[in-house]
């Protein structure tokens, strides 16, 4: 009898082809994970093709290849925003993440929430270099309860930069002592066309820097919203009134898609139409790279008095990097986490690279460190680092964090720096928002 | 008769090969009855696993609380009850709303218009014709990113292209891209310059279609341009009109990235649009489900937007 093939027999067909295909697919993966895994086949994902030569330099160092030198990485390069968004899609799905990935600070937050943490704690592993590191820059943007999941190697402690030679030529007295010094010196220099600082309104990182400088921070030990702590209100009152009443500062000429230091940011610093800044190494380094013209005219300094609590430095940005619970060979990632962040040789060859100052203590006996920097008027800038570096006040992580900062972003930095909203108004009309995040985790 | 072989040597009589009921049925004959469907397979197998199994697992998603890593739980239609109690969901609807009135009340019929244009008199050479086909077409397959870049560039306040000319003249500089009065107003100008272009072309197409008899007709009983284009080229317009307007709606409630990479939704979410609300819910947030469920309200937005576009076609087509 002939046997034709009907087309619900073809779906039939298809669709058992389809869920078999589905199936073997599944149980093509897994393993690995805290469980351990031996495989010799590792992979890592970035989003700066700076940090991964970084992490290129840890695999080929001594510290990792004694160990695991019959291990392979492969390393990739992903755009910032896809990388995060894959590597979560990847950890939910429980396929296809890398076994090392770099997590920027904030986008940590996304890493916890829920019950389950998909990332390998290191809490154990670290345990004996703990003291060797400055926490609040290495490890505890990428902690949560207790735990720590991934290891940062930049010692971002915030210091304020200005340009001597103008601020001599106006017969100001260097270095600041005060806030108050500051704003006075800025009077004495502002025109139309020059202010003393650019202060951002499409980022946070001003206000973030600054209310630590106060002595607070956007969550407490619990977890709890803190941007309404009057330090923090302070803080924001004290950048919009830069602008607006003491009249020293103007908006940063940024814009969303680029929204700290763009062209236009950086052109307008060669212009001269702002002398002076506060920000992390990473955020001075824009100046060395991109006005080098000025080299030698700019000095550094701790943070000046009379803002809140008035702590000589802040902690802004960082990146760690955090084994997936799908990793095939933990101790090998952590071997290249260790030969890359906590050992000296693999920190300075950051540092000569990227300048980017280390959070490994030990690194700072290294002569390079102590060497003066040229740009920055002589000054030992890597004992200015160190020097403050014990003042860096805690970083608290929180899964909202990421929610947190857009929302403040959007309801009280542009409102306020555009002098639409009231500092206090807004960091307390926060509050409810915040407490609506956390209430759908 | 002689059954004819083919080269295969395999008989080659279509009347008495399959269904003969010979009982000599052939592989041959099998073969051909799945040949066709082994063809559609690839297509089948890649639509089932790329577009029907994420279209209903999304579905299925929207019904359930999916945050983070958690397991996902079954909570109804609790994600759809929020989208109507959730103010930035509701603000990202109404950008998105007053951005697909722009296309369809400003964008489609400056479209129409350069299509006339075109066609008319003021572009009366053919290859200049062929020209401004080609000009028109190029934004329209330029990479948003590239159109995002250089629109930032244009509005820049203070070394910007737009500002640079209204100093020319004596205008004030305006905050294009920061001023919540003026951003979204700098979204749909970018609309109009990427989109303009290819909508002028359906209208072009559409025009084309309309044969010259029935113009010339209406000049021979004495209708001149402005009665010939309103009661003979607009009617004859209107399935084009309708398919401008469809996919100008359908693409409006999808536009993602030019507002995401020149404002990124704001300054205070002035420009926010509901795929990026949908984004951000999704990768910031994490908040799988109520994504999902953010998703079909989109879709359910077009598709209740068409059917409406396509009853009124009707209604005034009768």
């Amino acid at each position: 009898m002939k046997r034709m093939l009907t087309r619900r027999g073809f779906l039939k067909a298809g669709g058992g082809a389809l869920a078999g295909a589905y199936v073997l697919g599944l149980a093509g993966c897994g393993g690995g994970g805290e469980q351990g895994g031996t495989s010799k086949s590792l992979e890592f994902w970035g989003f700066d093709e700076g940090r991964v030569n970084f992490a290129k330099a840890g695999y080929k160092s001594e510290a990792f290849t004694s160990k695991y030198g019959d291990v392979e990485i492969t390393f990739r390069i992903l755009p910032y925003e896809q990388m995060h968004d894959k590597l979560l899609t990847a950890l939910v799905s429980g396929q296809g993440a890398p076994d090392i990935a770099d997590i920027e600070i904030s986008r940590f937050g996304q890493f916890i929430k829920g019950d389950r943490v998909p990332l390998l704690g290191l809490k154990q592993r670290i345990s004996d270099a703990i003291d060797d590191i400055y926490k609040p820059a290495a490890v505890d943007p990428w902690s949560w309860k207790g735990e720590i999941y991934g290891v940062g190697n930049e010692l971002n402690t915030v210091v304020m930069a200005y340009r001597r030679d103008i601020l001599e030529d106006a017969g100001v007295q260097l270095p600041f002592a005060t806030w108050d010094d500051v704003i006075v010196a800025g009077q004495e220099i502002s025109t139309g066309d020059r202010k003393m600082f650019a202060i951002h309104d499409l980022a946070f990182g001003d206000h973030y820097m600054m209310m630590q400088h106060a002595g607070t921070s956007y969550f407490d030990e619990n977890g709890n919203y803190n941007g309404d702590d009057p330090r923090s209100i302070e803080a924001m009152q004290f950048l919009h009134d830069l602008v607006y009443k003491h009249e020293i500062a103007s908006i940063a000429p940024a814009e969303a898609n680029d929204n700290w230091a763009p062209p236009q940011y950086m052109a307008s610093f060669r212009a001269e139409r702002f002398i002076a800044t506060f920000g992390p190494p990473w955020h001075l380094s824009f100046f060395i790279d991109q006005v080098p013209d000025q080299s030698g005219k700019w000095d550094v300094q701790k943070l000046p008095e009379g803002l809140g609590e008035s702590r000589p430095t802040a902690n802004f940005g960082g990146t760690g990097m955090a084994i997936t619970e799908q990793s095939g060979n933990p101790e090998a990632s952590w071997a290249l986490i260790e030969a890359a962040n906590l050992t000296k040789e693999g920190v300075l060859f950051d540092f000569k690279e990227r300048t980017a100052y280390p959070a490994y203590k030990p690194a700072y006996e290294d002569p390079a460190l102590a060497q003066p920097n040229d740009y920055f008027g002589g000054v030992k800038i890597g004992q200015l680092y160190s020097d403050i570096a014990d003042d860096l006040p805690a970083f608290r992580q929180s899964p909202v964090w990421p929610d947190t900062t857009e929302a403040l972003q959007r309801d009280v930095i542009t409102p306020v720096m555009n002098d639409k909203a009231d500092a206090e108004t807004a960091l307390r009309g926060l509050k409810r928002t915040v407490e609506e995040l956390q209430k759908e985790q | 008769m002689q059954p004819r072989v083919d080269e295969a040597g395999q008989g080659g009589d279509r009347k008495t090969a399959p269904g003969g009921g010979s009982g000599k049925r052939r592989w041959g004959g099998r073969r051909s009855t799945a040949a066709p469907y082994l063809f559609l397979l690839p297509f089948f197998a890649v639509y089932s696993t790329f577009l029907l199994y994420p279209t209903f697992s999304a579905l299925w998603l929207s019904f359930q609380e999916a945050v983070a890593l958690d397991t996902p739980s079954f909570i109804g239609l609790e994600n759809y009850v929020r989208l109507v109690q959730d103010e930035r969901y509701l603000h990202a609807l109404r950008n998105t709303t007053v951005y697909a009135l722009a296309s369809v009340f400003i964008l489609s019929p400056l479209a129409l218009a350069v299509a006339l244009a075109i066609r008319s008199f003021l572009v009366p050479s053919v290859n200049l014709k062929s020209f401004y086909r080609i000009s028109l077409f190029l934004p329209f397959i330029t990479s948003f990113v590239v159109i995002a870049l250089m629109f930032s560039l244009v509005f820049n306040k203070d070394f910007g292209l737009l500002n640079s000319f209204f100093r020319s003249v004596g205008l004030p500089e305006l905050n294009w891209l920061r001023s919540e009065r003026l951003a979204m107003l700098s979204i749909v100008l970018v609309g109009i310059w990427t989109y303009l272009g290819v909508n002028s072309l359906y209208f072009l197409a559409g025009l084309q279609n309309i044969p010259h008899e029935l113009n010339e007709a209406a000049a021979i009983d004495g209708a001149n341009r402005r009665k010939t284009f309103l009661y003979v080229t607009l009617p004859l317009l209107r399935p084009t009109i309708l398919f401008v307007v469809i996919q100008a709606t359908i693409f409006s409630y999808q536009l993602f990235e030019i507002p995401f990479l020149l404002t990124n939704g704001g300054p205070s979410d002035a420009t926010l649009f509901l795929s990026q609300y949908l984004y951000e819910v999704g990768f910031s947030q994490f908040d799988r489900g109520y994504a999902a469920a953010i998703g079909y309200s989109m879709a359910l937005i077009s598709i209740f937007l068409t059917v409406v576009q396509l009853l009124l076609y009707r209604r005034f087509t009768r």
